[in-house]
């Protein structure tokens, strides 16, 4: 996949709610991206594919001088480079950063990442389902409540 | 679909001075057991289980009727966010006011969510059963 660059859909305008997905798996990413482009609510998904990435996006660092404010951020906690978890605390210690809700969506299932996540603020921890249409069915859930019923920061 | 089995009915803290609201919220809950207070300082009184509360549960999920302007309510919010064992808690703030300084005032006191009060009874009811179904049966929560 592209390194260093926001991955636009095209058919995606770039308004709405903006969500970055920290994921480094290309199939998970794919089929997130797929149940959120069929999801209602107009957004535009930037993806950054290791922890050292999406915290470049976010700081507008070197070729993200352009780089979108997320409204929300959708991130795995095994990922090349650095770490998740380390991605997390560094959001969450940023006083410009801190406001923007994080879910953590992570394959991990052990009570001491989930106690550290919500320690270090992650607004809500989601183990990913195997299951593919359950994994769906979580993608979707994640838009009807956070896109519909809960208020973003900047959104 | 639940990560974890569910054993027992969820526990529900709610601070909520709306009789209107409190009602709304319970028929909302269905099999949760929900708890209202509507000083501020019981729910940290509850959380702390002193006096009247000391057989207390551990909440699953805390809900906040939250009023930004007052100090009391912020640091109502910010106790709970510092509390080495309670800051895992999620804390979902209802609030009236749409401004943007405010629903980034509750992002930044550590609110795990900021929901705008619906005007309308359904709308609210939908709003909360869609909070409750959410922290309660999706969300993997901590096994404090």
């Amino acid at each position: 996949m592209e390194r260093g660059v926001a991955r636009v859909r095209d058919h995606v305008r770039a308004e709405g709610i903006e969500i970055l997905l920290v994921e480094d798996n290309p199939g998970d990413v794919y089929l997130t991206l797929e149940v959120l482009r069929l999801g209602a609510i107009r957004k535009h998904v930037s993806v950054a594919t290791d922890g050292e990435e999406a915290l470049n996006f976010l700081n507008r660092a070197y070729e993200f001088q352009n780089a979108p404010r997320p409204d929300l951020i959708i991130l795995d906690l095994n990922l090349p480079k650095l770490d998740g978890r380390e991605v997390l605390e560094r959001i969450k210690a940023d006083p410009n950063l801190q406001q923007i809700p994080v879910i953590i969506l992570s394959t991990s299932n052990a009570e001491r990442d989930v106690i550290a996540a919500y320690n270090h603020h992650a607004n809500c921890y989601l183990t990913k389902p195997t299951d593919l249409d359950d994994f769906f069915e979580l993608v979707r859930e994640i838009e009807s409540y956070w896109l519909k019923c809960v208020r973003l920061p900047a959104a | 679909m639940p990560t974890e089995a569910p054993t027992a009915a969820a526990e529900v803290l709610l601070l909520e001075q709306n009789a209107d609201e409190v009602a709304l919220i319970r028929q909302s809950a269905e099999k949760s057991n929900v708890t209202v207070v509507v000083e501020c300082e019981d729910i940290l009184s509850y959380l702390r289980r002193e006096g009247e509360y000391e057989n207390a549960p551990r909440p699953d999920l805390v809900i906040l009727d939250l009023d930004l302007s007052r100090t009391e309510d912020c640091e109502t919010l910010t106790e709970i966010k510092k509390h080495p064992s309670f800051k895992r808690i999620p804390v979902v703030v209802l609030a009236s006011a749409k401004s943007y300084d405010v629903v980034l005032q509750a992002y930044d006191l550590r609110a795990n969510a900021y929901i705008n009060k619906p005007a309308g009874r359904e709308e609210f009811m939908r709003i909360m059963r869609a909070t409750l179904h959410f922290w309660l049966t999706l969300v993997r929560l901590p096994r404090d």
